[in-house]
């Protein structure tokens, strides 16, 4: 019988004990159970997932050099229609080989252009036009065909194209009909051409493999040893020359409308480390029940000299901490000076306050009106000892604004800068205030989801090439609306002071 | 805000009243599953599964008895289906585990008495803990135990038995329970089910 009797009361210690247990779960077990229960309400998620989708593609979409293949037939019929008129100019009695050579191709076809301006400085330009002389359409003799008119030439030079052997460079190999049209239907001039100036091209030109010095020995071998050979090597290079020229004016006529936007633009990386703090004011007094009905929440932390401070509508003395802002931003130069940009960015922000841990929860009554009127959820300490509330959140914003030059040099300027920035709150906690300003309960719920914050920031940038330049400056980041819905009845607005470090990319 | 109006809100599916309710009960159930969990970790999983059943099966609940104990109920009935997928409590394993089990000075924490207690309940074996947790602080009968694990109810008995017993020699050495005292504080209010 003694033996039964303590047996009962272990099993009594033990339920009266282990009643006393209560441990705090840790914020994503609630965020789980919301997904969970709440699916529909995953969208804005979801549209910030297809923002960033969005921003990714379109980057790599503008990033993205080659033509479409209807761009190409387009420009190889454009290409024709240029060479036709090249053709008849070339039939025309009033044009000599002497005025031909003295005035580029691009003079009679386009009247209005400024001739002798090299358009080629652009690495890119050598590159579409290289790309352009190695299309599949070239090949199939949509251009070649017509360019090959035997009268534009002189036919002393008709001779020779069986002599020169089609170009074994791995570019022009990878593309048998290439060679089969270098071969068969190519102009001379654009064979000697594709040789002789394969070192005028840039770096496509490069590609070419040394097979193709053969190639050119054996041509002009064979031009010197024939008769009049200096003639009709004089009439190769006149011809060469015109090419190129009508090829360079071509260029400069068919930029892809993609380069435009792209020497507009760049793309900037930056990380910004801030100190973070809160203001805290009182928008309305709590209406306070007449008496509590049912069980009441329990605070375990003390607001500790916030009374005073909010009573005369004073920031308080809340800790600062770390925050920290990452992302990236498209900038478009309107002007010299001007320049708007719109982009992407995550934030961190992250407060403390300076609280006493209770050793037993209170009843509170919260500083919120309906819907959540009354008391408000338990909050307990899973970390025995603090005294420090810490309220941080996870956001993803969209900043959109202008930078303004204000001076500078050709390699340091001087900027001012101004952004807006609608943001998304993707996860936080947060405590807010009871009634009578001495307690801190946790309500997630009440935490505001879209905000809007600005931001203002001066910085100096320094450019040590044409393609990079390094930004840095102080950035103010203030945030426009409360954290916490309305119907909390205190505004909280965040602000940061912190250092703009980016780099910023040119296409 | 009320338990009424907690309960009414969270069946309209009004998120304030949901994260109230689960602001309410999460610590307590929180502590329920740590004891039947093998982490802290695990014990998260088996209250958010919990509270998904609870949220979505609030509108069965009739009134009958305290919301609480009802909430407990889905707890610790998800913490045994969690576990059953894990572990067959009808092995003999347990009990041969059990016997060579020593309890070691620095194995238990020294903290407040109730996590002490707990963690004692956590060094059992599995299946001696999980029966001295529905029979002991739960509160279910051997035959109820018997159904929920899938065992026999002189299983149930027997790892009950020995659970206790290796439980009291843990409590005993670590000086969070003394016989004597212990007596004289509880009487005879224990009973038998």
């Amino acid at each position: 019988m003694e033996d039964k009797i303590y047996k009962d009361d272990l099993e009594q210690f033990l339920k009266d004990t282990t009643d006393d247990f209560l441990m705090v779960p840790s914020g994503k077990v609630w965020f789980s159970i919301y997904n969970n229960i709440h699916p529909d309400r995953k969208w804005p998620s979801m549209a910030v997932c297809f923002l960033i989708l969005s921003a990714v593609l379109y980057l790599g979409v503008s990033n993205n050099n080659s033509l479409s293949d209807a761009a190409r037939r387009a420009n190889i019929e454009s290409l024709s229609d240029i060479a036709k008129n090249y053709s008849a100019i070339k039939k025309s009695a009033s044009v000599d080989n002497a005025t031909l050579n003295s005035k580029p191709i691009s003079h009679y076809l386009y009247p209005d252009n400024k001739p002798g301006d090299n358009y080629l400085s652009d690495n890119q330009d050598q590159g579409f036009v290289s790309d352009l002389f190695n299309t599949e359409s070239a090949a199939e003799g949509s251009y070649i065909t017509t360019v090959n008119d035997e009268e534009a030439l002189s036919t002393d030079i008709i001779p020779f194209k069986k002599e020169i052997p089609a170009f074994s460079s791995s570019r022009y190999n990878s593309d048998e009909s290439v060679n089969s049209a270098v071969k068969n239907n190519a102009p001379l001039s654009v064979k000697l051409l594709k040789v002789k100036n394969k070192n005028t091209f840039g770096d496509n030109a490069k590609t070419t493999s040394t097979e193709q010095e053969p190639a050119l020995t054996l041509s002009e071998t064979s031009i010197n040893t024939l008769p009049a050979a200096a003639e009709k090597k004089s009439a190769l290079k006149v011809a060469a020359d015109n090419e190129r020229s009508w090829k360079e004016d071509y260029a400069f006529r068919n930029k892809p409308l993609i380069n435009k936007f792209k020497e507009r633009s760049s793309l900037t990386y930056f990380i910004t480390p801030s100190v973070g703090y809160r203001y805290l004011s009182k928008v309305r007094e709590t209406l306070v029940p007449p008496s509590p009905v049912g069980p009441v929440s329990s605070s375990s932390f003390i607001a500790q000299a916030l009374a005073p401070a909010l009573s005369d509508n004073q920031p308080i003395d809340d800790g600062k901490a770390v925050n920290l802002e990452v992302g990236a931003v498209l900038n478009y130069a309107l002007s010299k000076n001007i320049s708007i940009k719109a982009g992407i960015q995550g934030n961190y922000t992250n407060y403390t306050s300076k609280v006493i841990e209770l050793g037993h929860p209170a009843q509170v009554q919260l500083a919120v009106n309906v819907p959540y009127n009354s008391t408000g959820s338990s909050a307990f300490s899973a970390t025995p000892g603090s005294d420090m509330l810490n309220r941080s959140s996870l956001q993803i914003a969209m900043p959109v604004g202008a930078d303004f030059k204000v001076a500078g040099t050709k390699k340091i300027k001087w900027y001012v800068g101004t952004s807006v920035q609608p943001t998304y709150v993707l996860s936080g906690n947060s405590y807010i205030l009871s009634a009578d300003e001495k307690n801190y309960t946790a309500q997630s719920a009440l935490i505001r989801k879209w905000n809007l914050n600005t931001a203002i920031e001066t910085f100096v940038s320094f450019k040590p090439s044409e393609k990079v330049t390094f930004n840095v400056g102080p950035q103010f980041r203030y945030q426009l609306l409360s954290s916490f819905k309305n119907e909390y009845n205190y505004s909280e607005k965040l602000y940061n002071i912190g250092m703009k470090i980016g780099i910023n990319t040119r296409f | 805000m009320t338990e009424e109006q907690m309960l009414a809100g969270t069946i309209k599916n009004n998120v304030a009243a949901q994260e109230a309710l689960y602001n309410r009960f999460s610590p307590r159930m929180l502590g329920v599953c740590y004891r039947f969990a093998k982490s802290r970790e695990d014990a998260e999983d088996m209250l958010q599964e919990g509270f998904i059943k609870i949220f979505t099966q609030l509108h069965q609940y009739r009134n009958e008895g305290a919301l609480e104990g009802w909430i407990r109920r889905i707890i610790v009935h998800t913490c045994i289906n969690i576990l059953k997928k894990h572990k067959k409590f009808a092995d003999s394993v347990d009990l041969i585990h059990a016997h060579s089990l020593h309890t070691k000075e620095d194995m238990v924490p020294s903290i407040i008495q109730a996590k002490q207690v707990v963690e004692c309940i956590r060094m059992l074996p599995l299946g001696y803990k999980t029966v001295l947790n529905l029979y002991a602080i739960e509160g279910y009968s051997h035959k109820e135990i018997g159904q929920m694990l899938d065992i026999e109810e002189s299983t149930s008995r027997s790892q009950y038995t020995r659970a206790k017993v290796m439980l009291e020699d843990i409590l005993v050495k670590k000086d969070i329970i003394d016989k004597s005292q212990y007596r004289n504080n509880y009487g005879k209010s224990g009973s038998v089910r």
